[in-house]
């Protein structure tokens, strides 16, 4: 019943409203038709010349553009690295010339107290400062003095060495060798009498023995 | 006034108030509907300028109520024109229409409105309101309809009335359709108003400076 009655009494404030609500209807009818005409020649000027007035407003092209770099944000987040098939090429050594002749090493910048604990805790040996490539070290020949080197003409008084044979004494004297490995005629036959081989049997030997073995 | 008066009324006059009264209802009814039907459109066409927005004052382009007022404008008034040219279009065909009908028949008299032959009416029942006095009564100082007046008119078809109705039911439409477009229209305006000043105020309601620096302080004290 209530519902009715606000209903009933929001009818009778539009009734009472109407008049000032067609007076506003009828003003913005009006503008609305002169807005009308000149959206449309604007528009129409805009055509002509090559734009679209229904197109992005300098707003929704920035608007945009921020749109899509959130986006490109959210989508390296949140997508994996999927595993993908790397071709490795070795790329070719890049050689970087240096003209500067002197050797430098970079000095880090270190504080007095990280340098004070580098010396306590991390001291290590200091590494041998790698040539660079582009110095070359220079050729014997072009060492001054060099030629003195080479000659060993003193090396003549000297008395020679005799070479010592490395010759094999078991592969030279063979007879020798021979008669030393191989076993006296003695020593043969008494060895080969005592040998019997596994598995004979003596059938009288066995008879003699009663049967027994 | 009497209250006793109403005892004395005629069975007659018993039915003609209530009547009246339900006359009165169903009107206030109607308004109700058709009030509520535009504040549901105006709504619907004040979220519009929302979604029209939203992503410029979401991404901070802009980042004032003038800027804000501005951009919201133009976007308003483009949206108005890409709603409203089909209905205005529908009435200038119309009009064209009935311009060309009278130039080939050469009659710039031609009544639209007329009941007998060449009109839209002629599809109604016209009745005799010209002399309505003839049917109405006084009741408590004030003439109402007591009965309806004469019928003078029944719907028939009027082959000349072709052009009017073609022109009317077109002028109708395109003038309830541009009527509802500019009713949008008014509905953003409202709303691009109200959101100005909603996004852009600095309320400095309920905001206390002591309060505020002691909590900032206590923040820094977990920093």
């Amino acid at each position: 019943m209530n519902k009715i009655f606000s209903s009933l009494g929001k009818g009778i404030i539009y009734i009472c409203t109407l008049p000032i609500t067609l007076a506003i209807l009828a003003i913005y009818s009006f503008i609305g038709i002169i807005m009308f005409f000149v959206v449309g020649i604007k528009g129409l000027i805009l055509f002509f010349s090559g734009r679209n007035i229904f197109g992005d407003l300098p707003e929704d092209i920035e608007a945009k553009r921020r749109l899509n770099a959130i986006k490109m944000e959210h989508q390296a987040v949140e997508t994996p690295a999927s595993p993908t098939v790397v071709e490795i090429v070795n790329p070719e050594p890049k050689i970087e010339i240096d003209h500067n002749p002197y050797i430098t090493t970079p000095v880090p910048e270190i504080t007095p107290i990280e340098n004070h604990l580098n010396d306590l805790i991390d001291y290590e040996e200091p590494k041998a400062i790698e040539s660079s490539p582009d110095i070359e070290p220079p050729l014997l020949d072009d060492i001054e003095g060099i030629d003195k080197i080479n000659d060993v003409s003193f090396l003549d008084d000297v008395p020679a060495i005799e070479e010592e044979s490395n010759k094999d004494q078991f592969t030279e004297n063979n007879d020798v060798n021979n008669e030393i490995l191989e076993e006296p005629e003695e020593i043969k036959e008494e060895i080969i009498g005592t040998y019997k081989p596994l598995g004979t049997f003596n059938d009288d030997e066995y008879k003699d023995n009663g049967g027994t073995n | 006034m009497n209250p006793l008066i109403f005892i004395k009324l005629t069975e007659s006059d018993k039915r003609v108030i209530i009547a009246i009264l339900l006359l009165v209802i169903l009107l206030i009814a109607l308004a109700w509907l058709i009030g509520s039907i535009i504040i549901k459109v105006m709504k619907w066409q004040g979220k519009r300028l929302d979604t029209l927005t939203y992503d410029v004052v979401k991404l901070h382009v802009i980042t004032d109520k003038k800027h804000y007022i501005s951009y919201a404008r133009k976007k308003n008034w483009r949206l108005f024109f890409l709603q409203s040219w089909k209905p205005l279009l529908i009435i200038l065909l119309a009009i064209l229409l009935l311009i060309i009908r009278n130039a080939i028949t050469k009659d710039w008299s031609y009544n639209i409105w007329d009941y007998n032959v060449t009109g839209f009416n002629t599809l109604f029942f016209i009745f005799d309101f010209e002399h309505i006095g003839l049917y109405c009564k006084t009741f408590f100082g004030i003439n109402l309809l007591a009965e309806w007046p004469k019928l003078i008119s029944s719907p028939h078809w009027s082959a000349e009335a072709w052009c009017s109705y073609i022109f009317v039911p077109l002028i109708t439409i395109g003038g309830i359709w541009y009527l509802v477009s500019v009713q949008c229209v008014i509905a953003r305006t409202i709303r691009m108003y109200k959101r100005a000043d909603s996004i852009y105020s600095k309320s400095l309601e309920g905001y206390n400076q002591a309060d505020a620096i002691s909590n900032d302080l206590d923040k820094t004290k977990y920093l």
